[in-house]
């Protein structure tokens, strides 16, 4: 993945958690989704009800159990974007 | 352009209100129309649709597969229950051949990989499973779950349809077998399995849909519900299926997601039964914009089921007060009550009523245990009292009974408040391989202990709370055995260290909370344990616990010196209570008056009660 499109997609996420997030820091890179900014199950479903309108996906509910971080989120999403 | 079409709501067929003897007879009978099962997607597009027929014809032929595999019959079949038609195959393949199901969660929180696999190992270990499916997204998780377990097959469906067919005829289970095991709390470490026999389970079924629904020729069922969870697959797969109505699902996940698509299937499907805990109605209250229920339309909705967890008459309020405008009648909603060890249902308010709510003097009824009615009280009391809504959940289901006892065993009279007991012929045979923990809920001579706490009100149910000390956020049960073990697990934290509760939030609706005992002073370290444990406790459970660190020798414990979680409770309170006094400031001030214990609900009151 090139750098632009990483940021792209990281500006793009980086609007929705601010959005959703219950707990607002500045996000970053590491950023930690349940430990830095709060989200739980339910929250996390309406985040990614955006997430999917956004970039015109659908995010496999498997992959939540393995994202902790918002760079997993942005590699996550890119990949769905990669296998349309 | 979608070719397909969802199977029609008229089944071509006599109704028959579920008098069969048992599951498979059901679905014999079903499959002779033309009703059935419909999958929607997140998108709200149907994308299979399962007619009865196909279901009876595909589970027939899986389960003359099934059987090459020569277990022993009752044999446990594991199947993660996801919403998607290839779980009601499984469950009926294993009715036909003899076998027990047994639905696992499909539940998956954010960064919970390893809790979940732990907690699906800690089910199939429990349930002693030969075999177990998991749709193919799942694979992964349950190789893992299941590596080194030694069953005889482990697989996606398709492994499973790659058996050589028997040509042998099928023995399907009989009513006095266990038709499933259901395991009702989504607890690693204490997992129970309720064993429903098919008798049992047929005299539910006819009594939902014989006296609580009282269904008649036009219903159509929409449903989101959790096929693990026992109002997810007894009311929505068995008991339409047992009534022959046509379903039409979304999977928890996609109306989770997006609850307004609940809202548009019931309208574009013209549904008329859809249930849900208060939390769904609550979700669909507070997404759902106001500008876009113009799409909706929800007049043919006749029963708007809610149970699962404490009913607050409140958020059935908002919800009918925002769906009005689009046909919705408050007169749908149907309080009930029930749990996997009577099957599902033990009572249904009364249709066509809406929640009926009783209005009691909250202050007495935590020190009395009694349910004044504020209408009984002279107009100056009235105007200074306190007043709790509870919402009545109804009459028994005929055949059954219900009471109410003291901690004694004493059976109490109406409006004081007790131990609920149910008996009847939808009580479950026990729990499997658990004969300490069926002997601690079930006596001799069939009265199921509930752990709930209500009394009953002219032949009524009111449930006030619960005896047990289980936490219920948004519809799921949650053990505190589960929060403490994971607080144990820290190395600073000693087993008896920690307690968790459940205390009322402002609104009605339940938090975890955790009572750590920590030594150290150091306030980077405490804010550390802190911080670890909120985290700890999401992933494994996706749920928010609030941590509180208390001195060494705070915790309450009973007499026997076990933790008492009562007392946790008590002492909790009234440490917030304390605190908030010493944090009034003039700026805060309107926040903080008019909140003290007294606001309790009688979740509280109900556990004090009950020790």
């Amino acid at each position: 993945m090139t750098t632009d499109r990483y940021n792209s997609i990281f500006l793009q996420v980086e609007g929705l958690l601010l959005q959703h997030a219950p707990q607002q820091v500045p996000i970053k890179k590491d950023t930690d989704l349940i430990n830095d900014l709060g989200f739980d199950s339910l929250k996390v479903m309406e985040m990614l009800n955006d997430v999917e309108d956004m970039f015109d996906i659908t995010y496999p509910l498997n992959d939540l159990s393995d994202l902790r971080t918002v760079n997993d989120f942005v590699l996550q999403i890119h990949d769905i974007i990669e296998k349309n | 352009m979608n070719p397909l079409n969802p199977t029609p709501t008229k089944s071509q067929l006599k109704l028959r209100t579920a008098d069969f003897s048992n599951l498979s007879e059901a679905l014999d009978y079903a499959a002779k129309g033309s009703s059935g099962f419909n999958f929607y997607d997140g998108r709200g597009q149907l994308r299979t649709v399962l007619p009865y027929a196909k279901l009876k014809e595909d589970s027939q032929t899986l389960a003359k597969r099934l059987l090459g595999l020569k277990l022993q019959r009752g044999s446990r079949i594991a199947i993660i229950a996801e919403t998607h038609p290839d779980f009601p195959r499984f469950f009926f393949a294993c009715q036909y051949a003899g076998y027990t199901p047994v639905p696992l969660p499909a539940s998956i929180h954010l960064g919970g990989h390893k809790a979940y696999v732990e907690q699906l190992r800690g089910l199939l270990v429990k349930s002693q499973a030969a075999v177990a499916m998991a749709p193919i997204e799942f694979q992964s998780y349950l190789l893992e779950a299941t590596d080194g377990l030694n069953l005889q097959l482990v697989g996606a469906p398709q492994t499973f349809d790659e058996l050589t067919e028997q040509d042998v005829e099928l023995c399907p289970l009989q009513p006095e077998e266990t038709a499933y095991l259901q395991y009702t709390s989504g607890s690693t470490l204490f997992p129970r399995g309720v064993m429903v026999s098919g008798a049992a389970v047929m005299h539910n079924l006819s009594g939902i849909v014989k006296y609580g629904l009282k269904v008649r020729d036009g219903d159509r069922c929409i449903s989101w519900l959790p096929y693990y969870h026992d109002m997810g697959l007894v009311g929505f797969v068995l008991a339409p299926l047992a009534a022959q109505l046509s379903v039409d699902y979304l999977s928890t996940r996609d109306f989770a997601m997006r609850p307004r698509l609940w809202l548009s299937l019931m309208t574009k499907n013209r549904g008329t039964i859809s249930f849900g805990p208060p939390f769904g109605y609550e979700l669909c209250t507070r997404r759902v914009r106001r500008e876009e229920t113009d799409q909706f339309d929800l007049s043919s909705w006749r029963i708007a089921g809610v149970g699962a967890e404490t009913i607050r008459a409140d958020v059935l309020e908002a919800f009918s007060e925002k769906m009005a405008p689009f046909g919705f009648d408050d007169k749908a909603f149907v309080a009930s009550y029930g749990m996997a060890e009577c099957s599902l249902a033990i009572s249904f308010s009364q249709l066509d009523q809406g929640a009926i709510v009783d209005e009691i003097d909250a202050e007495f009824l935590a020190e009395r245990h009694e349910a004044l009615p504020v209408s009984a009280l002279s107009p100056q009391d009235r105007q200074n009292c306190r007043i709790k809504k509870l919402v009545n959940c109804g009459a028994p289901l005929p055949g059954h009974e219900i009471v109410i006892r003291d901690e004694q065993g004493q059976i109490l009279p109406d409006r004081k408040c007790g131990i609920i007991h149910v008996q009847g012929p939808s009580v479950m045979c026990g729990y499997f391989d658990d004969p300490e923990a069926t002997a601690k809920v079930l006596s001799d001579d069939g009265w199921l202990n509930t752990g709930d706490i209500g009394y009953m009100d002219q032949g009524t149910l009111v449930i006030t709370g619960r005896e047990k000390d289980m936490i219920i956020i948004n519809g799921r049960n949650i053990w505190p055995q589960d929060l403490e073990f994971h607080a144990e697990q820290q190395p600073e934290v000693r087993p008896g260290d920690a307690s968790a509760i459940s205390v009322p939030a402002k609104d009605g609706s339940e938090t975890a909370v955790m009572v750590v005992q920590y030594r150290e002073t150091d306030n980077g370290k405490r804010r550390e344990l802190s911080k670890n444990l909120t985290r700890i406790i999401k992933e494994e459970l996706g749920i928010d616990c609030t941590i509180e660190l208390v001195s060494a020798h705070t915790l309450p414990r009973t007499s026997s010196g076990k933790l008492s979680r009562a007392g946790t409770q008590r002492d909790y309170l009234r440490r917030q209570k304390e605190q908030r006094k010493l944090a009034v400031k003039p700026l805060f001030k309107e926040q903080t008056t008019g909140e003290d214990s007294s606001d309790l609900p009688l979740a509280s009151a109900g556990q004090r009660h009950a020790h």
